[in-house]
């Protein structure tokens, strides 16, 4: 058995550019110091506290009794017992109930259709010479320049009668410019020859869209279907003032009404001794933590899409 | 930017839009200004007869006759009387816009006090309950796109401020119905004293329904009586110098614990007997921004947060006084008569749990000081042209949600059905749960039953409270100018308070110099100030006030 003693080189040695007469640094020196490392503990430890302490708070003022509330001065950073109480009260009634259900459903039904929608128009204003591209282009464009206003968006919504409807929350806000860009962008992006190719083998436009395109936009769809996707749960203006009816309201609407109209219950609505509602402030954080958890259990499905970054293309060149 | 982006800077826009859309949803109204002048609509009708109802619970302690002092009850009577015979409503449904301060109750298929309501008044009601903080912009939406339902809630807010303008063009004229004896019809309506009137009086006609609130609704500084007494404090401070002191003895930072929920600036004007808003001073309306009082007020007000004796939270967001106070994080807070018995009832099973108010002591001692009394009423809702159809019969509803307290009527409108929603226990109504959010319709905002003092459970806080109004309604001071019209108040005097209200704040917190008011105001008075001086001084003679 022969063994063969091999030299072997520093990495950093064999690409030495910089002449006979230097050496290139130790890889020793790309690993950050101890002093450096506790800085930057620091630093993200204090922000990571930041965020998670108030969210903490939250969380625990929703759990307290009216006890330990009162002896906080309102506020808690950890409960001395779970209590429940708050969140009895805010999903009883069946006013938060029936609004989470209208929230779900508007924004299901709101970002398939927005995406949808978004998705058709990007991709034939992204096809050189469509019929119209050029104006609605334009028309895209503008609406990104200014608004028309609430009140001629509100005139023509009640003209078309959508007044104290669901399509009132969807269709006024159907289509973002912004996200047509985006999108439009992207398809454009996308190799000329998968689109022929697809030709050649006698895919029409629809085909194309479907087939080719949709499938290689996923990223970018998933991105778009987030951005519509918060939009939707989020809006409450719309409801304010397109919805008549109380029980279409959105979470997001009842939830403004236990936070900002954070009056107590006044003389003709309270007794001593009655069966009282649990604390003002544990009611309000309760209310905040339900109108948030369908997003937190969303996120983590859709984050995945964003890791897969741009399009690698189905052409190698 | 999203599609979805409804900024509130488009509130500003649709403040000026507002002005528009009206004009565009009068129709051939638009662009007249005021549509008529008092000449072209006749005389002012006569207010409306006040005839206080009798056969009533008599109360423990009887108010003024005036009904600015109100009656004070210790507990709910127990055979609450019937004052509406017949069942008001024509059966058809009776929509209705109205606001709210508290969270939105079950909508009525969940919701036994709505639902009994109903059947009560023979007319189902389709409420449109919108938080306080979003009215101003679903009102504005509302007229402009020509939806006023059959009542609504009318009240100026600063997105629309052109009410004389709207109820000429889209309220109905309710002087026939209302006006002198013809209210007679309407027993619990000519239960509402005169002065609450004038709040839906325009061009001397009577367009809007009143919600009482009066003296109930004036502003006092509140001590935790407990408290002090536990430090040996029992004393009434005499000047504010006094007063100063007692928030240093109080104060207790380490502790978390603060004098004042907030630096009191209206107790303090109040010792300067500061004008109520306006003051009429024989031949002039005089503005409380101008008032040389002011600076001193505002340094008083200063110097209270500057030495640590306010809550330092007391100017964010998060601010609760109600909650510092109740539970004990703060000695002393600004709040109004009403909100006695709410002490009381969140937080009365604290041990030794006592509240007060003080009486205004002259700033500099040696005397009194003057309360500011609150609105008669509290804004007022109107009828839409479009029912004048069912105008009696809407007057009917009005008339049942009015009923004073000690009545059938007041149990149903204010708290439901007994059993499910409230019981009688010891005399008082105590709420259940469901009963408490159910019952939050947001009706009183449209029209009301002349206000009460009750504090259910607590006899004596009843007392006290009634002995307070007592001593400080006879020297209270109203706002001369109040339901008087001045279009140039009515374009600019929200957005002045808004300026001289960031103002006071900036000031009070020391970002700016107590001189920076002096400047604002003469400038302000330039600016708009004298003339709406003079467009209320001639309001308020042609009104025979003056």
């Amino acid at each position: 058995m022969t063994t063969t003693a091999t030299r072997v080189e520093p990495a950093a040695e064999t690409t030495n550019t910089a002449g006979p007469g230097r050496r290139r640094k130790s890889s020793r020196l790309n690993r950050p110091g101890v002093p450096e490392s506790l800085l930057k503990l620091v630093i993200l430890g204090f922000a990571v506290l930041v965020v998670v302490v108030p969210f903490l708070g939250i969380v625990s003022t929703s759990l307290s009794s009216k006890e330990h509330l009162d002896a906080e001065g309102g506020f808690v950073l950890w409960p001395d017992a779970v209590n429940l109480e708050a969140y009895r009260s805010v999903l009883s009634g069946g006013v938060v109930t029936r609004a989470l259900v209208v929230s779900v459903g508007v924004t299901v039904v709101g970002t398939l259709l927005s995406l949808l929608v978004t998705s058709m128009l990007a991709y034939a204003l992204s096809r050189p010479g469509s019929f119209g591209s050029r104006p609605a282009l334009l028309v895209v464009l503008l609406s990104l320049l200014f608004s028309p206003g609430l009140l001629p968006v509100y005139l023509t919504v009640r003209g078309l009668g959508l007044i104290d409807t669901f399509a009132a929350l969807v269709l006024p806000v159907l289509v973002s410019g912004f996200n047509v860009i985006v999108l439009r962008s992207f398809f454009m992006g996308i190799p000329a020859e998968v689109l022929e190719s697809a030709r050649v083998d006698g895919a029409g436009d629809w085909q194309t869209f479907t087939r080719i395109v949709a499938p290689l936009s996923k990223a970018v769809l998933a991105v778009v279907g987030l951005f519509y996707g918060v939009g939707y749960w989020n809006a409450f203006f719309g409801a304010l003032i397109y919805l008549n009816d109380q029980s279409r309201w959105p979470l997001t609407l009842v939830l403004r009404t236990y936070v900002l109209n954070n009056t107590q219950l006044s003389a003709g609505d309270l007794s001593a001794g009655a069966e009282s509602l649990p604390a003002q402030p544990a009611l309000q954080m309760a209310m905040l933590l339900v109108s948030i958890v369908p997003i937190l259990i969303v996120y983590p499905f859709l984050q995945r899409h964003f890791t897969k970054g741009v399009i690698t293309g189905a052409v190698k060149g | 930017m999203t599609a979805h982006d409804h900024r509130l800077d488009r509130r500003r826009f649709l403040g000026l839009a507002g002005g528009a859309g009206l004009a565009l949803g009068m129709g051939p109204l638009a662009g007249c200004g005021r549509p008529a002048s008092p000449q072209d609509l006749g005389p002012p009708v006569a207010a409306p007869t006040y005839r206080p109802r009798t056969g009533l619970p008599e109360p423990d302690i009887a108010g003024t006759s005036d009904g600015v002092i109100p009656s004070s009850y210790f507990s709910y009577p127990a055979d609450p009387v019937r004052t509406v015979s017949a069942t008001p409503g024509d059966g058809r449904p009776v929509t209705i816009l109205t606001e709210t301060f508290s969270s939105i109750p079950p909508a009525v298929d969940r919701n036994s006090v709505w639902s009994n309501l109903n059947a009560r008044l023979g007319s189902p009601l389709q409420i449109q309950i919108v938080p306080q903080s979003d009215f101003g912009v679903k009102y504005a939406t509302t007229v402009a796109g020509d939806a006023l339902p059959d009542m609504f809630f009318a009240s100026p807010t600063p997105d629309f401020p052109r009410t004389p303008e709207l109820m000429a063009a889209r309220a109905l004229d309710l002087s026939d119905h209302l006006a002198g004896d013809a209210i007679l019809d309407y027993p619990n309506l000519a239960n509402i004293p005169t002065a609450c009137w004038d709040v839906g009086r325009f061009d001397g006609r009577i367009y809007g329904l009143p919600s009482p609130r009066g003296a109930v609704s004036s502003g006092i500084v509140y001590r935790r009586d407990d408290l002090l007494r536990a430090r040996g404090i029992t004393e009434e401070p005499q000047s504010f110098a006094d007063f100063r002191a007692l928030c240093a003895e109080v104060t207790d930072p380490r502790s978390s614990t603060w004098a004042l929920t907030s630096p009191a600036l209206q107790f303090i004007r109040n010792m300067l007997d500061i004008p109520n808003f306006w003051r009429w001073d024989g031949s002039a309306m005089q503005s409380w921004w101008t008032d040389p009082g002011q600076e001193q007020a505002l340094d008083a007000a200063r110097g209270l947060f500057a030495d640590g004796f306010v809550n330092p939270d007391a100017f964010t967001a998060s601010a609760s006084p109600k909650t510092w106070f109740g539970t004990g994080k703060a000695y002393f807070t600004a709040d109004a008569f009403t909100a006695w018995p709410s002490y009381y009832a969140s937080y009365g099973d604290t041990e030794g749990f006592a509240v007060e108010g003080y009486e205004i002591p002259a700033f500099d001692g040696g005397g009194k000081g003057t309360l500011w009394l609150s609105f008669p009423s509290f804004g007022f809702s109107a009828i839409s042209q479009d029912a004048a159809d069912r105008v009696e019969a809407l007057l009917r509803i009005a008339d049942y949600l009015a009923a004073p307290f000690g009545s059938v009527e007041y149990l149903a409108a204010k708290y439901g059905v007994e059993g499910p929603d409230f019981a009688i226990k010891d005399g008082n109504i105590v709420p259940t749960k469901s009963g408490t959010a159910a019952a939050q319709l947001g009706l009183k905002y449209l029209v009301d039953a002349p206000q009460v003092n009750f504090v259910p459970g607590d006899a004596d806080a009843a007392r006290a409270c009634d002995r307070l109004l007592r001593e400080l309604v006879p020297r209270a001071t109203a706002n001369d100018a109040v339901y008087l019209y001045s279009r140039t108040a009515a374009d600019r005097f929200a957005q002045s308070q808004t300026r001289f209200t960031a103002l006071e704040t900036d000031i009070m917190q020391g970002r700016k110099p107590v001189s920076a008011w002096r400047e604002e105001a003469d400038a302000w008075w330039k600016r708009y100030g004298r003339q709406m001086s003079e467009e209320l001084g001639q309001a308020y003679v042609d009104a025979g006030r003056g």
